[in-house]
Protein backbone atom coordinates (compact mmCIF):
# COMPACT_ATOMS: atom_id res chain seq x y z
CA UNK A 1 0.00 0.00 0.00
CA UNK A 2 1.43 3.47 -0.85
CA UNK A 3 2.22 5.86 1.37
CA UNK A 4 -0.04 9.48 1.69
CA UNK A 5 2.61 12.26 1.45
CA UNK A 6 0.85 14.63 4.19
CA UNK A 7 1.44 18.78 3.57
CA UNK A 8 3.45 21.15 5.09
CA UNK A 9 2.43 23.78 7.65
CA UNK A 10 2.79 26.20 4.95
CA UNK A 11 0.07 25.13 2.91
CA UNK A 12 -1.85 25.07 5.72
CA UNK A 13 -0.72 29.03 6.83
CA UNK A 14 -1.20 30.13 3.20
CA UNK A 15 -4.42 28.71 2.81
CA UNK A 16 -5.95 30.20 6.47
CA UNK A 17 -4.68 32.94 4.76
CA UNK A 18 -6.65 33.30 1.70
CA UNK A 19 -9.77 32.30 2.99
CA UNK A 20 -9.55 34.99 5.72
CA UNK A 21 -8.67 36.80 2.56
CA UNK A 22 -11.86 35.95 0.81
CA UNK A 23 -14.22 35.64 3.63
CA UNK A 24 -13.81 39.47 3.97
CA UNK A 25 -14.13 40.43 0.28
CA UNK A 26 -17.26 38.14 0.35
CA UNK A 27 -18.73 39.93 3.71
CA UNK A 28 -17.44 43.76 2.00
CA UNK A 29 -19.06 43.07 -0.98
CA UNK A 30 -22.51 41.68 0.66
CA UNK A 31 -22.58 43.94 2.99
CA UNK A 32 -22.15 46.54 0.78
CA UNK A 33 -19.96 48.86 3.43
CA UNK A 34 -21.90 47.56 6.28
CA UNK A 35 -18.44 46.82 7.85
CA UNK A 36 -17.53 50.16 7.47
CA UNK A 37 -20.83 51.31 9.16
CA UNK A 38 -20.10 49.36 12.02
CA UNK A 39 -16.63 50.18 12.70
CA UNK A 40 -17.14 54.02 11.81
CA UNK A 41 -18.62 55.69 15.00
CA UNK A 42 -15.88 53.62 16.93
CA UNK A 43 -13.33 54.84 13.95
CA UNK A 44 -14.74 58.35 14.42
CA UNK A 45 -13.99 58.37 18.33
CA UNK A 46 -10.73 56.91 18.02
CA UNK A 47 -10.28 59.37 15.57
CA UNK A 48 -11.40 61.89 17.53
CA UNK A 49 -9.43 60.60 20.38
CA UNK A 50 -6.37 60.87 18.42
CA UNK A 51 -7.23 64.66 17.51
CA UNK A 52 -7.58 65.25 21.30
CA UNK A 53 -4.05 63.20 22.10
CA UNK A 54 -2.37 65.81 19.22
CA UNK A 55 -3.97 69.07 20.22
CA UNK A 56 -2.73 68.22 23.97
CA UNK A 57 0.60 67.47 22.38
CA UNK A 58 0.19 70.53 20.49
CA UNK A 59 -0.94 72.35 23.34
CA UNK A 60 2.23 70.83 25.33
CA UNK A 61 4.81 72.26 22.39
CA UNK A 62 3.11 75.66 23.01
CA UNK A 63 3.35 75.39 26.21
CA UNK A 64 7.01 74.98 25.53
CA UNK A 65 7.11 77.80 23.01
CA UNK A 66 5.22 80.08 25.82
CA UNK A 67 7.58 79.19 27.89
CA UNK A 68 10.47 79.90 26.37
CA UNK A 69 8.57 83.18 24.84
CA UNK A 70 8.16 84.33 28.29
CA UNK A 71 11.38 83.76 29.17
CA UNK A 72 12.68 86.24 26.20
CA UNK A 73 9.98 88.92 27.42
CA UNK A 74 11.74 88.23 30.77
CA UNK A 75 14.84 89.03 29.63
CA UNK A 76 13.38 91.83 27.37
CA UNK A 77 12.00 93.24 30.30
CA UNK A 78 14.29 93.07 32.55
CA UNK A 79 16.95 95.01 29.79
CA UNK A 80 13.73 97.82 29.72
CA UNK A 81 13.55 97.77 33.27
CA UNK A 82 17.02 98.49 33.48
CA UNK A 83 16.30 101.36 30.98
CA UNK A 84 13.72 102.80 33.33
CA UNK A 85 15.85 102.82 36.17
CA UNK A 86 18.63 104.45 34.34
CA UNK A 87 16.52 107.10 32.57
CA UNK A 88 14.56 107.75 35.72
CA UNK A 89 17.74 108.15 37.80
CA UNK A 90 18.64 111.02 35.33
CA UNK A 91 15.34 112.59 35.65
CA UNK A 92 15.67 112.72 38.63
CA UNK A 93 19.32 114.30 38.59
CA UNK A 94 17.67 116.53 36.08
CA UNK A 95 14.96 117.42 38.22
CA UNK A 96 17.61 118.19 41.02
CA UNK A 97 19.30 120.40 38.89
CA UNK A 98 16.51 121.96 38.24
CA UNK A 99 15.03 122.59 41.53
CA UNK A 100 18.56 123.28 42.66
CA UNK A 101 19.49 125.89 39.95
CA UNK A 102 16.00 127.38 41.21
CA UNK A 103 16.87 127.21 45.11
CA UNK A 104 20.41 128.64 44.07
CA UNK A 105 18.67 131.32 42.38
CA UNK A 106 15.81 131.90 45.04
CA UNK A 107 18.84 132.23 47.59
CA UNK A 108 20.52 134.50 45.53
CA UNK A 109 18.00 136.92 45.17
CA UNK A 110 16.36 136.86 48.58
CA UNK A 111 16.47 140.08 49.71
CA UNK A 112 15.25 140.11 53.06
CA UNK A 113 12.61 138.50 55.39
CA UNK A 114 9.92 140.32 56.64
CA UNK A 115 7.10 140.21 59.44
CA UNK A 116 3.50 140.81 58.56
CA UNK A 117 2.02 143.91 60.13
CA UNK A 118 -1.65 144.52 58.24
CA UNK A 119 -3.36 142.98 56.18
CA UNK A 120 -7.15 143.46 53.87
CA UNK A 121 -8.17 139.88 53.96
CA UNK A 122 -11.77 140.45 53.26
CA UNK A 123 -12.30 138.19 50.87
CA UNK A 124 -12.42 141.17 48.30
CA UNK A 125 -9.54 143.18 48.14
CA UNK A 126 -6.30 140.78 49.15
CA UNK A 127 -3.44 142.72 50.48
CA UNK A 128 -0.65 142.64 52.93
CA UNK A 129 1.54 145.07 54.49
CA UNK A 130 5.11 143.98 55.74
CA UNK A 131 7.90 145.67 57.97
CA UNK A 132 10.29 146.16 55.78
CA UNK A 133 10.39 148.73 52.63
CA UNK A 134 12.84 150.01 50.26
CA UNK A 135 15.72 150.88 52.94
CA UNK A 136 15.61 147.34 53.13
CA UNK A 137 15.73 147.04 49.25
CA UNK A 138 12.39 146.03 49.13
CA UNK A 139 11.21 147.59 45.95
CA UNK A 140 7.95 147.39 43.49
CA UNK A 141 7.60 143.96 41.62
CA UNK A 142 9.39 141.71 43.83
CA UNK A 143 8.08 138.26 44.59
CA UNK A 144 7.15 137.33 48.05
CA UNK A 145 7.22 133.90 48.79
CA UNK A 146 7.29 131.56 51.76
CA UNK A 147 7.72 127.78 53.14
CA UNK A 148 4.87 126.95 51.52
CA UNK A 149 5.06 128.52 48.47
CA UNK A 150 4.23 132.27 46.63
CA UNK A 151 2.24 134.20 48.27
CA UNK A 152 2.35 137.74 46.11
CA UNK A 153 4.13 140.45 44.76
CA UNK A 154 5.57 143.98 45.91
CA UNK A 155 2.90 147.07 44.60
CA UNK A 156 3.81 149.25 46.33
CA UNK A 157 7.26 149.94 48.92
CA UNK A 158 8.24 152.91 51.63
CA UNK A 159 10.86 153.43 53.70
CA UNK A 160 9.52 150.98 56.59
CA UNK A 161 6.91 148.76 55.18
CA UNK A 162 5.68 147.65 51.69
CA UNK A 163 2.21 146.49 50.49
CA UNK A 164 1.84 143.12 48.94
CA UNK A 165 -0.79 141.76 46.19
CA UNK A 166 -1.56 138.33 47.41
CA UNK A 167 -1.62 135.94 44.84
CA UNK A 168 -5.57 135.60 45.35
CA UNK A 169 -6.77 138.79 44.47
CA UNK A 170 -8.04 139.14 41.52
CA UNK A 171 -6.01 141.77 39.57
CA UNK A 172 -3.10 139.41 40.57
CA UNK A 173 -1.71 137.76 37.68
CA UNK A 174 1.53 135.41 37.68
CA UNK A 175 3.04 132.85 34.96
CA UNK A 176 2.53 129.67 35.74
CA UNK A 177 3.70 126.37 34.76
CA UNK A 178 1.81 122.47 34.86
CA UNK A 179 4.47 120.64 36.87
CA UNK A 180 3.57 117.46 35.17
CA UNK A 181 2.62 118.37 31.59
CA UNK A 182 4.83 121.70 31.02
CA UNK A 183 2.23 123.53 30.06
CA UNK A 184 2.57 127.41 30.87
CA UNK A 185 -0.24 129.74 31.75
CA UNK A 186 -1.64 132.48 33.85
CA UNK A 187 -2.45 131.96 37.27
CA UNK A 188 -4.55 134.78 38.40
CA UNK A 189 -6.54 135.09 41.41
CA UNK A 190 -10.31 134.74 42.30
CA UNK A 191 -10.65 136.07 46.06
CA UNK A 192 -10.63 133.85 49.06
CA UNK A 193 -7.88 131.32 49.01
CA UNK A 194 -8.83 130.22 45.30
CA UNK A 195 -7.22 130.85 42.16
CA UNK A 196 -7.82 130.54 37.99
CA UNK A 197 -5.29 129.18 35.52
CA UNK A 198 -5.77 130.88 32.52
CA UNK A 199 -5.05 130.06 28.57
CA UNK A 200 -5.17 126.27 28.72
CA UNK A 201 -6.45 124.81 25.45
CA UNK A 202 -9.28 122.43 25.90
CA UNK A 203 -7.63 119.79 24.39
CA UNK A 204 -4.22 119.98 26.66
CA UNK A 205 -3.21 116.93 29.67
CA UNK A 206 -4.65 118.42 33.12
CA UNK A 207 -5.98 116.35 35.56
CA UNK A 208 -7.31 117.56 39.20
CA UNK A 209 -3.93 117.40 41.60
CA UNK A 210 -1.76 118.75 39.22
CA UNK A 211 1.00 121.17 41.19
CA UNK A 212 1.46 124.40 39.23
CA UNK A 213 4.33 126.22 39.93
CA UNK A 214 6.32 129.21 38.88
CA UNK A 215 7.50 129.18 35.31
CA UNK A 216 10.18 131.17 35.58
CA UNK A 217 8.92 133.53 32.48
CA UNK A 218 7.86 136.48 34.54
CA UNK A 219 10.20 138.59 36.35
CA UNK A 220 8.89 138.42 39.76
CA UNK A 221 9.74 134.82 39.93
CA UNK A 222 12.71 132.81 39.70
CA UNK A 223 11.26 129.16 37.90
CA UNK A 224 9.57 126.52 39.96
CA UNK A 225 8.53 127.62 42.86
CA UNK A 226 5.41 126.13 44.23
CA UNK A 227 2.27 128.14 43.39
CA UNK A 228 -0.89 125.49 44.12
CA UNK A 229 -2.27 122.31 43.43
CA UNK A 230 -5.55 122.29 40.42
CA UNK A 231 -9.22 121.53 42.80
CA UNK A 232 -11.30 121.66 39.39
CA UNK A 233 -11.35 121.48 35.74
CA UNK A 234 -13.76 122.72 33.35
CA UNK A 235 -13.29 121.72 29.80
CA UNK A 236 -17.22 122.58 29.06
CA UNK A 237 -16.34 126.50 30.11
CA UNK A 238 -17.09 128.75 27.03
CA UNK A 239 -14.16 129.81 24.81
CA UNK A 240 -10.77 127.96 23.61
CA UNK A 241 -9.79 127.63 27.32
CA UNK A 242 -10.51 125.99 30.24
CA UNK A 243 -11.67 126.82 33.84
CA UNK A 244 -8.98 125.49 35.64
CA UNK A 245 -9.43 126.07 39.20
CA UNK A 246 -6.56 126.04 41.86
CA UNK A 247 -5.66 126.19 45.06
CA UNK A 248 -3.03 127.69 46.35
CA UNK A 249 -0.42 126.15 48.87
CA UNK A 250 -0.15 128.91 50.41
CA UNK A 251 -3.13 129.63 53.20
CA UNK A 252 -3.16 133.82 52.53
CA UNK A 253 -4.99 133.91 55.86
CA UNK A 254 -2.16 132.50 58.17
CA UNK A 255 0.52 134.41 56.28
CA UNK A 256 3.15 135.55 59.63
CA UNK A 257 6.75 135.47 58.08
CA UNK A 258 7.47 136.05 54.56
CA UNK A 259 10.81 136.21 52.07
CA UNK A 260 10.91 139.08 49.59
CA UNK A 261 12.93 137.85 46.15
CA UNK A 262 14.35 140.16 43.83
CA UNK A 263 12.58 140.56 40.29
CA UNK A 264 14.74 140.41 37.11
CA UNK A 265 16.11 143.18 36.08
CA UNK A 266 16.63 141.83 32.40
CA UNK B 1 -17.00 170.59 81.33
CA UNK B 2 -18.05 167.10 82.48
CA UNK B 3 -18.75 166.26 78.98
CA UNK B 4 -15.69 167.54 77.07
CA UNK B 5 -13.83 165.06 79.32
CA UNK B 6 -16.11 162.64 78.22
CA UNK B 7 -15.67 164.00 74.28
CA UNK B 8 -11.86 163.14 74.53
CA UNK B 9 -11.99 160.04 76.49
CA UNK B 10 -14.42 158.95 73.75
CA UNK B 11 -11.92 159.89 70.88
CA UNK B 12 -9.18 158.32 72.52
CA UNK B 13 -11.18 155.51 72.61
CA UNK B 14 -12.04 155.70 68.74
CA UNK B 15 -8.49 156.51 67.77
CA UNK B 16 -7.50 153.11 69.67
CA UNK B 17 -10.31 151.45 67.88
CA UNK B 18 -8.84 152.85 64.30
CA UNK B 19 -5.32 151.42 65.85
CA UNK B 20 -6.79 147.97 66.05
CA UNK B 21 -8.49 147.91 63.31
CA UNK B 22 -5.44 148.76 61.37
CA UNK B 23 -3.37 145.92 63.16
CA UNK B 24 -5.60 143.22 63.89
CA UNK B 25 -3.94 140.70 61.84
CA UNK B 26 -0.67 141.59 63.92
CA UNK B 27 -2.52 141.22 66.63
CA UNK B 28 -4.48 138.52 66.77
CA UNK B 29 -5.63 137.65 62.56
CA UNK B 30 -8.88 135.22 64.43
CA UNK B 31 -9.93 138.84 65.07
CA UNK B 32 -10.07 139.38 61.39
CA UNK B 33 -13.78 139.03 61.29
CA UNK B 34 -14.68 141.61 63.36
CA UNK B 35 -15.90 145.28 62.10
CA UNK B 36 -14.77 147.33 64.78
CA UNK B 37 -15.30 150.77 62.75
CA UNK B 38 -19.18 149.62 61.95
CA UNK B 39 -19.77 148.64 65.34
CA UNK B 40 -18.38 152.20 66.60
CA UNK B 41 -20.05 154.06 64.39
CA UNK B 42 -23.22 152.57 64.79
CA UNK B 43 -23.47 153.02 68.29
CA UNK B 44 -22.46 156.54 67.57
CA UNK B 45 -25.34 156.65 65.63
CA UNK B 46 -27.43 154.96 68.31
CA UNK B 47 -26.16 157.92 70.80
CA UNK B 48 -26.96 160.37 68.89
CA UNK B 49 -23.12 161.63 67.95
CA UNK B 50 -24.36 161.40 63.96
CA UNK B 51 -21.65 164.17 63.42
CA UNK B 52 -19.18 162.15 65.11
CA UNK B 53 -20.03 159.26 63.52
CA UNK B 54 -19.37 160.53 60.04
CA UNK B 55 -15.89 161.95 60.73
CA UNK B 56 -14.71 158.49 62.88
CA UNK B 57 -16.60 156.52 59.31
CA UNK B 58 -14.64 158.99 56.93
CA UNK B 59 -11.17 159.45 58.95
CA UNK B 60 -11.13 155.28 59.55
CA UNK B 61 -12.05 154.40 56.01
CA UNK B 62 -9.03 157.03 54.72
CA UNK B 63 -6.87 155.55 57.35
CA UNK B 64 -7.21 151.71 56.59
CA UNK B 65 -7.29 152.62 52.64
CA UNK B 66 -4.08 154.24 53.61
CA UNK B 67 -2.55 151.51 55.28
CA UNK B 68 -3.92 148.14 53.62
CA UNK B 69 -4.73 149.05 50.38
CA UNK B 70 -3.40 150.61 47.78
CA UNK B 71 -7.35 151.67 46.07
CA UNK B 72 -8.42 154.80 48.22
CA UNK B 73 -12.17 155.52 48.88
CA UNK B 74 -13.28 151.76 49.05
CA UNK B 75 -13.11 151.70 52.91
CA UNK B 76 -14.30 155.44 53.07
CA UNK B 77 -17.34 154.91 50.81
CA UNK B 78 -18.02 151.60 52.18
CA UNK B 79 -18.07 152.61 55.78
CA UNK B 80 -20.02 156.54 54.80
CA UNK B 81 -23.00 154.06 53.51
CA UNK B 82 -23.19 151.65 55.98
CA UNK B 83 -23.45 155.23 58.21
CA UNK B 84 -26.00 156.13 56.38
CA UNK B 85 -27.72 153.07 56.79
CA UNK B 86 -27.19 153.45 60.62
CA UNK B 87 -28.71 156.79 60.32
CA UNK B 88 -31.89 155.88 58.82
CA UNK B 89 -32.39 152.48 60.51
CA UNK B 90 -31.73 154.60 63.74
CA UNK B 91 -34.73 157.19 62.76
CA UNK B 92 -36.94 154.76 61.32
CA UNK B 93 -36.55 152.49 64.07
CA UNK B 94 -37.49 152.25 67.82
CA UNK B 95 -33.66 152.40 69.05
CA UNK B 96 -34.18 152.05 72.58
CA UNK B 97 -34.80 148.55 72.60
CA UNK B 98 -31.56 146.26 72.94
CA UNK B 99 -32.49 144.07 70.22
CA UNK B 100 -33.34 146.71 68.22
CA UNK B 101 -29.74 147.83 68.44
CA UNK B 102 -28.30 144.48 67.61
CA UNK B 103 -30.54 143.98 64.63
CA UNK B 104 -29.62 147.36 63.42
CA UNK B 105 -25.95 146.17 63.76
CA UNK B 106 -26.23 143.03 61.56
CA UNK B 107 -28.25 144.82 59.41
CA UNK B 108 -25.58 147.78 58.68
CA UNK B 109 -23.00 144.85 58.81
CA UNK B 110 -24.56 143.32 55.52
CA UNK B 111 -25.08 146.49 53.98
CA UNK B 112 -22.01 147.29 54.31
CA UNK B 113 -20.53 143.79 53.18
CA UNK B 114 -22.87 143.73 49.80
CA UNK B 115 -21.55 147.66 48.98
CA UNK B 116 -17.94 146.13 49.58
CA UNK B 117 -18.74 143.26 47.07
CA UNK B 118 -20.58 145.86 44.98
CA UNK B 119 -17.46 148.23 44.40
CA UNK B 120 -15.33 145.55 43.86
CA UNK B 121 -17.22 143.90 41.39
CA UNK B 122 -17.88 147.38 39.46
CA UNK B 123 -15.00 149.37 39.92
CA UNK B 124 -12.07 146.43 40.82
CA UNK B 125 -12.62 143.62 38.83
CA UNK B 126 -13.78 145.30 35.52
CA UNK B 127 -17.31 143.34 36.53
CA UNK B 128 -15.32 139.86 36.04
CA UNK B 129 -17.10 137.17 37.93
CA UNK B 130 -15.23 135.66 40.81
CA UNK B 131 -16.25 133.82 43.94
CA UNK B 132 -18.78 135.14 46.13
CA UNK B 133 -16.90 135.30 49.97
CA UNK B 134 -20.06 133.59 51.23
CA UNK B 135 -18.54 132.27 54.17
CA UNK B 136 -16.40 135.40 54.77
CA UNK B 137 -19.50 137.76 54.74
CA UNK B 138 -21.69 135.29 56.87
CA UNK B 139 -18.88 135.27 59.66
CA UNK B 140 -18.07 138.58 59.43
CA UNK B 141 -21.64 139.73 60.11
CA UNK B 142 -21.81 137.15 62.51
CA UNK B 143 -19.28 138.00 64.50
CA UNK B 144 -19.63 141.73 63.99
CA UNK B 145 -23.09 141.53 65.54
CA UNK B 146 -21.92 139.69 68.57
CA UNK B 147 -19.48 141.38 69.22
CA UNK B 148 -21.99 144.84 68.72
CA UNK B 149 -24.66 143.11 71.05
CA UNK B 150 -21.76 142.72 73.96
CA UNK B 151 -20.29 146.48 73.29
CA UNK B 152 -23.70 148.10 72.94
CA UNK B 153 -24.68 146.12 76.60
CA UNK B 154 -21.39 146.75 78.34
CA UNK B 155 -22.42 150.66 77.25
CA UNK B 156 -26.28 150.16 78.50
CA UNK B 157 -24.55 149.45 81.96
CA UNK B 158 -25.17 152.68 84.61
CA UNK B 159 -21.55 153.06 85.36
CA UNK B 160 -22.14 155.91 88.45
CA UNK B 161 -20.21 159.41 87.25
CA UNK B 162 -19.53 158.25 83.93
CA UNK B 163 -23.11 157.25 83.32
CA UNK B 164 -24.42 155.53 80.72
CA UNK B 165 -21.60 155.68 77.33
CA UNK B 166 -24.77 155.01 75.07
CA UNK B 167 -26.45 158.33 76.30
CA UNK B 168 -23.27 160.27 76.00
CA UNK B 169 -24.88 163.51 75.24
CA UNK B 170 -26.96 165.19 77.57
CA UNK B 171 -29.03 166.81 74.33
CA UNK B 172 -30.73 165.02 72.37
CA UNK B 173 -29.95 166.56 68.77
CA UNK B 174 -28.27 165.48 65.75
CA UNK B 175 -24.32 166.60 66.28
Amino acid sequence: MKKRKTPSKAVYTAAAIILVLAAVLLVNRCSSGAFFKMTGPAQKSAASGALDAGDTFRSFQSIFSVKSGIKALKGQNAVLENENLVLTAENEKLKRNITLKSYRELRNSVVCQASVIGANDDGMLNYMVIDHGSNDGVSEGDGVINQDGVVGRVIKASQESSMIQLVTDTKSFISARVLRSRLVGILSGESYNRCLLNYIPKEEDIKEGDVIVTSGLGKSFPEGVRLGQVLEVNKKAEGLSMMIRVKPFVNTLAVEEVLVVKKRQN
Amino acid sequence: MGNIRKTIALWLILVFVIFLDNTFYAINRHFHYTDLILVATVLLVLSDRAVSALVFAAAAGVLHDAFLIPYSGFSVLSGVLAYLMALILSTSLYRENYSTKVVIIGICCLAKEIIQVLIVFVFYSNCRLFIFPFAIVIMKIFWTTLFGAVIAKLLEIDYGKAGKWLKLKTTYTIG
